[in-house]
């Protein structure tokens, strides 16, 4: 299991073959600095900086390793995952339902459940509104 | 009046054979590491050894190295400037290199060295003679894992020919510069791996 975001990065940069130089190259940043994130030395970038990253790495919107990804980048900057934060910037419900699970005192095995549910498919045609 | 000078550290001597078999060992259970000829001393470090690479600001400029291993927390760190100069890759390939060889055959020497302190203390403790054994050691192990001998044989036979002028005589410093392009090494350390391996007594070279 993946703890960190440098050791997250270190595991998938080698998985594409790229030396630290040359991955540091790809995504604009100088290779002590990005050698730094990976050893968690610095917190993880700015939110333009993660989509090069994740961009580099061949991370698609969606995937699992996406949301590690910037999981582990929020959680090591002790903030709101970026991409989470975008989705509540766009939908107006969605701090409304995080309400709802606050008040209701939904456990995480219901939220498990709720999420596999979303995950099923049966929503795909029903989102006009948003 | 009780002797209170600390004794000096033992640095083991190895002979290159033990060295070229650490390196040959090492390279063996991580193929991954090796492309062609080119060895990935930053790959076989990170991932064969599970080493922590980090940048270190100002680290030459203050303390006078390049890198330097902290061996309980498997971190080595390296220079930033050394890192980022493209110019130097091949320099900082074979820092590399050492670091991973001190961490190979100098564990015991460098057991609690958790700062740059303590590194230099060590080093500082040893007489000259220990200290030229213990650089020697890495440098060698560092130039058998860079240019292992099992290609660097037969890379040297078949370039033989095209360094050999009329009069037989083989131009050592073009055959040192091709080791150095084909191995991703600097024409010293290529030059030296071959008196390392030899060719001084085997064929007469003047590899001084």
């Amino acid at each position: 299991m993946v703890k960190t975001f440098g050791k997250f990065l270190k595991e998938k940069r080698l998985a594409l073959d790229l030396s630290l130089r040359e991955f540091a190259r790809r995504v604009g940043l100088q290779p002590s600095n990005y050698c730094n994130l990976e050893a968690d030395v610095l917190p993880p970038p700015p939110v333009n900086a993660l989509g090069r990253i994740a961009q580099a790495l061949g991370l698609r919107q969606g995937t699992k390793d996406f949301e590690v990804f910037h999981d582990l980048a929020a959680k090591g900057r002790d903030e709101i995952p970026a991409d989470v934060t975008r989705i509540v910037r766009e939908n107006d419900l969605i701090p409304a339902m995080l309400r709802t699970v606050e008040y209701e005192n939904v456990t995480k095995d219901q939220l498990r459940g709720i999420i596999e549910d979303l995950k099923s498919g049966r929503y795909k045609k029903a989102h006009p509104d948003r | 009046m009780a002797d209170t000078k600390k004794p000096i550290p033992t640095v083991r001597e190895f002979a290159l054979w033990q060295l070229e078999r650490i390196a040959a060992d090492a390279l063996a259970k991580n193929p991954k590491c090796v492309t062609g000829r080119r060895v990935d001393i930053e790959r076989l470090m990170q991932e064969g050894f599970d080493i922590q690479l980090v940048a270190f600001h100002e680290l030459t400029r203050c303390w006078k190295t390049y890198a330097f291993i902290d061996t309980t927390a498997k971190k080595v760190f390296v220079d930033a400037d050394l890192m980022d100069n493209l110019a130097q890759a091949k320099k900082y390939r074979f820092t590399l290199g050492e670091e991973l060889a001190h961490k190979l055959i100098h564990t015991s020497l460098f057991a609690n060295c958790r700062t740059i302190e303590d590194r230099l203390a060590i080093e500082d403790a040893l007489d000259e003679m220990r200290k030229a054994r213990l650089e020697n050691n890495a440098r060698a192990l560092a130039s058998a894992m860079l240019m292992p001998e099992a290609t660097v044989r037969p890379f040297v036979a078949s370039v033989i020919p095209k360094f050999t002028d009329q009069q037989g005589q083989v131009c050592v410093d073009k055959l040192a510069s091709a080791i150095s392009h084909e191995y991703d090494v600097n024409y010293r350390p290529a030059k030296r791996r071959l008196k390392l391996l030899g060719y001084h007594r085997s064929h007469g070279w003047d590899l001084a």
